[in-house]
């Protein structure tokens, strides 16, 4: 507990809807993130899943300060990001990196590789001029780029090789902690492969703290050690990963865990399915008392009514249900998928 | 009599780089009512291929270069563009990726869904109104008539996706061609819209070909797969023998890459290099220069997809030689 890198207290991020061209006036405002509590411990590799719109991504945003906060605390080794004068921030700002979904919007297309990892070192004054050549070309070989590509353009790379440059230009600052928003999303099957044992690599060997936001399940089962489920701007549930996916307390977990296709057409075939209805409230409306009630297979007069706080039901295991209770993942999904048996053999 | 039997089909596209071989050589055949699923990376030609059949591929800079497409014992490469207008949008409908952009911003959601009655059946605006509410209703919209008058910009994801298959499937197509069509959308509401496409399946007895790179998605809605790679079928195989015994080292990649077939944290299963460029094209297979099991022979010999098990067929030569 005294290795806690990053704590989130209270955090609420809301947008102003503004309507009018002259006499504008607020007709509401966008609950992005609204009182999220959240811990990275030094080291750790978080996985936050959710849906589009549950503002999974807000909260990274919010926590580098690219979108000021309304409220709350991020404590960062102690010091709290969301007061700190711009000029204190600025010191800062190397230890905590991002990694964006799409690496061709992220990089600038007119920066050739060099450009885009020398300036922040340039910036931030963490190399000499005459060595900075040298700190580029480590840097490309530990995420696995070819030294010849120094001169190239981000659009003469594919995008795995673009997300590489991405993840080269977080770690040139040589951060504590990487925030990974949708790091693999945009890419296919064999690549998201490539980058994923890249990340992992990399987090290992530097001891790097990472926060791995995702909506795909496997991805974020597989890379991280404890999984924060947020809906509609607040964590719904936080746990271990495995007790997460095998044993979900939240109904909303557990419907994320029974929609996630699995490579297995018997497994398929043979699953429970129990489909949540509607789709994800708007959050500039959201509905009373608890969030998930109008899809909620459990939903009561209390959930209408009052909004459940994410308590304690072991000493790791987070949930905000009043109707939480451990159902044992019976059609066994998650546990790891086992045909084609020869599968990882092969392939050792 | 296959309902639809491809042969040989042939896309290019003649751009500056040079002449894409997005498809090259593909060949299959669907029967009525099947689900059909063909899976693949960005780039293997899994939706050139189905654009194609339709000709829906940009003419120039892509071209059908050659091959038949039987539909119903119609060659659809050679008729007429008024018979396959005739076809399209009636005996064969088809869904997309992303139904932001498939759906016509300035028109009202009803007047979209009732199009294809008005065009195809000639029916009257009262009952074609009368269908697509009752279309609409099917694909569990709840209050059609009211949400008809709205513009898709006031439907969510899921929910436009939902208008689409309506007006895919009012004309009660024989045959549904399917593009991605829950990438865009979350896991939640993915698993509403593949519930929605298998059960209005088993209610119009339509077939599906289903084209997606997710293995999970095939794994649960597909009867049968074929599995694309720089423009050609590396295997065929029905669902079940696919994923138990997967008879393309390309095939088996791909699922050894998946990070739910892994232990968590264990080190994920990656395909070295790069997909090929497709404006040279392999001599042999195409896969050859990723794969672990490569032989000379494989970078020479030209690959001919054939039946190893039964229903099962691969174009790995090593495999059909029972080597591996």
């Amino acid at each position: 507990m005294t290795a806690c890198l990053l704590q989130i207290e209270n955090l609420k991020t809301h947008f102003p809807v503004r309507k009018g061209m002259v006499f504008e006036r607020e007709v509401g405002c966008v609950r992005a993130v609204d009182g999220v509590n959240l811990r990275v411990e030094a080291g750790e590799a978080l996985g936050l899943v959710g849906e589009s719109g549950c503002g999974k991504s807000t909260l990274a945003r919010t926590v580098v300060r690219l979108v000021p906060p309304t409220e709350g605390r991020i404590l960062f080794e102690g010091r709290d990001l969301a007061k700190l004068s711009y000029r204190t921030l600025r010191a800062l700002r190397p230890r905590i990196q991002m990694i964006f979904q799409d690496p061709y919007a992220s990089l600038n297309p007119r920066h050739t590789v060099f450009d885009t990892l020398a300036e922040p070192m340039l910036t931030h004054r963490l190399v000499a001029p005459d060595t900075v050549a040298h700190a580029v070309g480590t840097l490309m070989a530990r995420v696995g780029l070819a030294r010849r590509f120094v001169r190239k353009y981000p659009h003469e790379f594919s995008g795995g090789q673009r997300q590489r440059i991405a993840i080269a230009r977080a770690l040139a600052l040589r951060p504590r902690l990487i925030l990974a928003d949708e790091p693999v999303s945009a890419l296919d099957v064999s690549v998201q492969a490539q980058i994923l044992n890249l990340l992992q690599d990399l987090c290992r060997e530097d001891g790097l703290a990472m926060m791995l936001i995702s909506h795909d399940l496997s991805v974020v089962k597989h890379m991280a050690r404890r999984i924060a489920v947020m809906y509609l701007g607040r964590i719904v549930e936080v746990g271990p990963a495995a007790e997460v996916f095998n044993a979900p307390l939240h109904p909303y977990t557990r419907a994320l865990v029974q929609a996630a296709p699995l490579p297995d057409p018997e497994r398929e075939a043979a699953r429970e399915r129990v489909v949540l209805k509607g789709d994800p409230p708007s959050p500039l409306h959201p509905p009373e008392g608890c969030a998930f009630h109008p899809r909620c297979p459990r939903a009561t007069a209390s959930c209408r009514q009052r909004a459940p706080a994410l308590e304690a039901r072991t000493p790791v295991h987070h949930v905000a249900c009043f109707h939480a209770e451990a159902t044992n993942n019976t059609t066994g999904e998650w546990p790891r998928f086992t045909g084609p048996a020869d599968v990882s053999a092969r392939h050792q | 009599m296959a309902l639809l039997d491809v042969k040989n089909l042939r896309t290019c596209f003649h751009t500056r780089a040079g002449i894409v071989r997005a498809v090259d050589g593909v060949s299959y055949a669907l029967e009525g009512g099947e689900t059909l699923g063909i899976v693949g990376e960005s780039g293997s030609g899994k939706s050139v291929s189905q654009y194609s059949i339709l000709g829906l591929v940009p003419t120039p800079p892509g071209k059908v270069e050659g091959g038949r497409v039987l539909f119903d014992g119609e060659d659809l490469l050679t008729v007429g563009k008024g018979v396959l207008r005739r076809i399209r949008g009636k005996r064969i409908a088809m869904i997309f990726q992303d139904p932001m952009t498939a759906l016509n911003p300035y028109m009202k959601v009803g007047a979209q869904v009732m199009e294809p009655l008005l065009l195809h059946e000639g029916v009257t605006r009262r009952e074609a109104r009368a269908r697509a509410a009752e279309a609409l209703n099917a694909v569990g919209i709840e209050d059609a008539e009211t949400r008809m008058a709205g513009y898709p910009h006031e439907f969510s994801g899921g929910m436009r996706q939902r208008v689409m298959i309506a007006m895919a499937l009012i004309t009660r197509p024989e045959l549904l061609i399917a593009d991605e069509p829950t990438t865009a959308l979350d896991v939640t509401v993915q698993a509403q819209i593949l519930a929605l496409i298998r059960r209005r399946q088993q209610d119009l007895g339509m077939a599906v070909v289903f084209i997606t790179h997710d293995l999970g998605v095939i794994a649960g809605t597909c009867r049968r797969v074929l599995v694309m790679y720089a423009g050609r079928i590396v295997e065929a195989a029905p669902v079940g023998s696919l994923f138990k015994t997967p008879r393309h080292p390309y095939t088996r990649a791909l699922m050894a890459s998946l990070p739910s077939v892994h232990a968590a944290g264990e080190r994920l299963h990656t395909i070295p290099g790069m997909p090929p460029d497709l404006t040279k094209p392999a001599m042999g297979c195409a896969f050859a220069p990723r794969c672990d099991h490569a032989t000379d022979a494989c970078r020479v010999i030209p690959c001919v997809l054939r039946e190893v098990d039964a229903g099962h067929a691969t174009a790995c030569i090593r495999e059909q030689a029972g080597e591996l």
